[in-house]
């Protein structure tokens, strides 16, 4: 195994590659009763299409045949798998997100019995069409409870907004009718070109012995066993300049009105992982000084009450796509928007105090010792990182050392960037009240 | 201990921060709900040494993230204004003093209120009510929060329970400065302080000065822990509402006649997570996985205040449906037929949550609070273990022959939208 330390953290991970290819990496934490065990898979909605390495050929997924996939390696004629875990003591779940799906338990007690289940769930899946059946009815009804989730609907209509071509555009779990026409046949050609061993992390954290865990792992025969070459690579998406929707007001059942403010980044600032890092580092850092819960703006917008305090943005790097989303709630959406516009044109990065930044850059990295405090926390932080090929100490190193000169060129791309302006909003008042 | 002040200590040296939490304790008062949800975010909006938020949240940047945080709760008929600030561990930081600017801050926002002759700032409650307003209008976007307040305000309709600790939109306005004024008041100076420490060993050898700052004090009065209240309903009461949504939510309101100080409470809690508390109850296995009804149905436990409701997410077609096969999964539970390995199974899984406990300081803490004051001895992981494993299967089933069928909520669409 190898050894990788964190000085800043005090803390040690290790890494190795089982011979059929699946990354381990393991972090240990002494003290902590909880493990958590995470089965990454690098197949998430936005990879709907897949190309043949040498004859080119594309092959094309149906939507939300990701988020069904899930759901069905929970499914087998022959045992009850949740069932299986819990009578081992251990919690199982799992999740579809736009790059991946993650399969996960936890567990205080022993991790023998519940890893050989993770294992075999999704390395042993079976499409029996009596139980997709079965599913499809569960995953239409929580379809349906998303309908009526205006923060959801609101996340959808936005990336549709921004959005011409990307695959992002489109719900995790399908469309109804999507939902509907998925059989046997595609789960078992997604699950064959998606779930290829060498592309699969297994995450351990949590107080275990590394010489326990290798034995352990040594003891799966199918993980020893060499898989035929990856065949296929997800299709990287072409995606446009412009906005596909740039203004839209739309009317729905809300309390309060909604505001989202979008841009697309730069394909250009979207080329390998350490370039990213950096990126999301200090768009991150530089929005929070400008809009953060510390900024002159923040206060200004709140004292006029122009807007409250769940204000949130969202700085979001992807493998081929990457955006800043702000999402404000608001009595005055128009005049609003008019404001953060003449805002964003007089952006003077000179005018922020030096305390200011010293104070944000303490935050940040307090921020990473934070995440270390919490078995979940660490196995989601890492699941990210490792998906996205990041470098932890770098992602530190950058936190410690970060200067305003680096800021220049992102402001001056957020004053002439184009931007997509969204408003959910409800002209009944008083909505929510219980009289 | 009999002169012991209320301040206590847990090491979590695995930690990378400690936390310093600190709880008002006084009688639950449904009159000053808005003024308690308030007076905190009042403190957090400024003191007179960080006379603004802005100025708070600088000094909470500067301190490495160190937020503080401020909330109430209710347990029984007992309200708990809690304030509490994690900060990083002396070993991660270059600031010598640091453990003590946490102190000083932390304390200027409890005990240096800014004020105006005497009285806490008007255009600062002011805004404060603007954003709890806002906060409880957009609970209707939430339609699962929206539906339990619902069903909660119906089944307890001529309880206290019925007024949500969270604060009351149709009251807001009555807050005024005399009001707040009064509520800082009642909290300094009439209520029991207890803190609650947890972190690196070195916190412990800052308990004097800790005491000195914070003064914890024994109470002045005994706090009720358990709110009995219960209204007579000669029968089940049966609530329609409707709103344009996609899906139906369905309430089943239990009282449990048993509560957190009784001795069958532990059954009770065994029961609960039978019926329909984790993936391999009841509930989940037959509504969820063998009649497909519901992405999510669930029961949940209220043991202060002695109530179960069962909740599920449901195809406003299937409503029906779903209610009677919950009904009869309560009958069946009541009489009798569940096998050993349910109970089993139902045990390892409140066990292994309370294993998982071990690793969180807040649940810790909470734990430890309970046990002093309900159950008047220590808490330990041991006792309850011995405590769980021997419930007997007819303890089950005789708390559950104590659940009375209460309330019927259901919220669906519009009924022109069919």
């Amino acid at each position: 195994m190898i050894s990788k330390s964190y000085r800043n953290v005090d803390e040690v991970l290790y890494e190795t590659r089982l011979p059929n290819g699946m990354k381990v990496v393991i972090l240990p934490k002494p003290g902590f009763r909880k493990k958590s065990v995470s089965l990454m898979v690098p197949f998430g909605s936005i990879h709907t299409q897949f190309q043949h390495n040498f004859t080119k050929e594309v092959l094309q997924f149906p939507l939300g045949i990701h988020h069904f996939l899930e759901h069905m390696l929970f499914e087998s004629p022959d045992r009850d798998i949740t069932r299986k875990f819990s009578e081992a003591n251990a919690s199982v779940n799992a999740y579809t997100a736009s790059n991946r799906t993650v399969y996960f338990f936890s567990t205080t007690d022993d991790l023998e019995k519940p890893l050989t289940h993770l294992l075999e769930m999704v390395y042993f899946p079976t499409f029996e069409d009596s139980l997709i059946d079965k599913e499809q009815q569960i995953i239409l009804q929580e379809h349906q409870m998303y309908q009526d989730d205006p923060d959801q609907q609101m996340y959808y209509t936005f990336m549709r907004s921004l959005y011409e071509n990307h695959p992002i555009r489109f719900e995790t779990l399908g469309t109804e009718a999507s939902i509907q026409a998925i059989n046997a046949a595609h789960l078992q050609l997604a699950y064959e070109i998606g779930y290829h061993p060498s592309t699969m992390t297994l995450l351990v954290v949590g107080d275990v012995q590394l010489d326990e865990m290798e034995s352990m792992l040594g003891g799966y025969p199918y993980l020893n066993h060499i898989p035929k070459p990856l065949e296929y690579t997800p299709l990287l998406h072409q995606e446009t300049v412009q906005i596909a929707v740039p203004k839209q007001v739309i009317s729905v059942d809300t309390a309060i009105p909604y505001v989202d403010l979008g841009w697309k980044l730069p394909q250009e600032w979207l080329q390998d992982p350490t370039q990213k890092a950096a990126l999301e580092i200090s768009l991150n850092f530089l929005i929070e000084m400008l809009f953060g819960r510390q900024s002159d703006v923040y206060h200004k917008l709140l004292q006029k009450q122009w807007m409250n305090e769940n204000f949130e943005y969202y700085v979001l790097i992807e493998e081929d796509y990457g955006y800043i989303r702000f999402h404000l709630e608001t009595n005055v959406p128009h005049a609003l928007i008019q404001e953060l516009s003449s805002i964003l044109q007089s952006i003077d990065i000179n005018t922020i105090p030096e305390k200011l930044f010293s104070a944000n850059r303490n935050r940040l990295i307090g921020s990473y010792f934070r995440i270390f405090n919490r078995i979940d926390s660490l196995a989601s932080f890492f699941t990210d990182v490792l998906i996205k090929g990041f470098d932890v100490d770098l992602l530190m190193e950058r936190a410690v050392h970060i200067e305003k000169s680096l800021f220049q060129p992102y402001v001056e791309w957020l004053k002439t960037a184009t931007r997509c302006e969204l408003i959910f909003s409800n002209s009944a008042e008083n909505k929510g009240s219980s009289e | 201990m009999l002169n012991q002040k209320p301040i206590y200590f847990l090491p979590t040296p695995h930690y990378k921060t400690n936390t310093i939490l600190i709880r008002f304790i006084q009688p639950f008062e449904p009159k000053q709900v808005n003024e308690r949800v308030l007076l905190p975010q009042v403190l957090l909006s400024g003191s007179r040494d960080f006379p603004s938020k802005q100025a708070i949240q600088y000094q909470s940047d500067v301190l490495y993230g160190s937020d503080i945080q401020a909330h109430i709760t209710r347990v029984g008929n007992t309200s708990i204004t809690i304030f509490q600030i994690s900060f990083l561990q002396q070993r991660f930081v270059k600031e010598p003093n640091f453990y003590d600017q946490i102190l000083a801050f932390l304390h200027s926002m409890i005990f240096r209120p800014r004020l105006f002759q005497n009285r806490l700032i008007k255009k600062t409650i002011e805004q404060e009510r603007r954003l709890l307003k806002e906060n409880l209008q957009a609970v209707y976007n939430d339609k699962l929060e929206y539906s339990f307040q619902r069903f909660r305000e119906h089944m307890f309709q001529n309880e206290s329970y019925a007024t949500p600790e969270s604060g009351v939109l149709a009251t807001l306005h009555h807050v005024s400065q005399a009001s707040m004024q009064q509520c800082y008041n009642d909290l300094i100076n009439h209520s029991f302080v207890e803190i609650d420490l947890s972190g690196s060993q070195d916190l412990e050898q800052w308990i004097p000065k800790i005491e000195t700052l914070f003064q914890p004090t024994k109470p002045y009065v005994s706090f009720q822990w358990v709110d009995r209240e219960m209204s007579n309903r000669s029968e089940v009461q049966q609530i329609k509402e409707t709103l344009p949504i996609k899906q139906s939510r369905l309430y089943l309101g239990y009282r449990t006649q048993t509560y957190i100080n009784d001795e069958d409470a532990l059954a009770l809690r065994v029961l609960n997570v039978m019926l329909g508390d984790f993936d391999q109850s009841f509930l989940f296995q037959v509504i969820r996985e063998q009649l497909h009804l519901a992405y999510y149905v669930q029961s949940s436990l209220f043991l202060g205040k002695g109530f179960i409701s069962i909740m599920a997410g449901i195809d406003p077609s299937k409503a029906q449906m779903a209610l009677e096969n919950i009904q009869a999964i309560v009958a069946k539970i009541q009489s009798g037929d569940f096998s050993d390995e349910d109970i089993a199974l139902a045990k390892n899984y409140l066990a292994e949550q309370e294993q998982r406990a071990m690793d969180m300081p807040g649940a810790q803490m909470h734990r430890h609070f309970i046990h002093r004051h309900i159950f008047h001895q220590p808490y330990s992981i041991q006792t309850f273990f011995e405590q769980l494993f021997v419930i007997h299967r007819d303890e089950i089933k005789r708390v559950a022959n104590k659940l009375k069928l209460d309330t019927i909520y259901l919220l669906t669409e519009d009924e022109h939208d069919q």
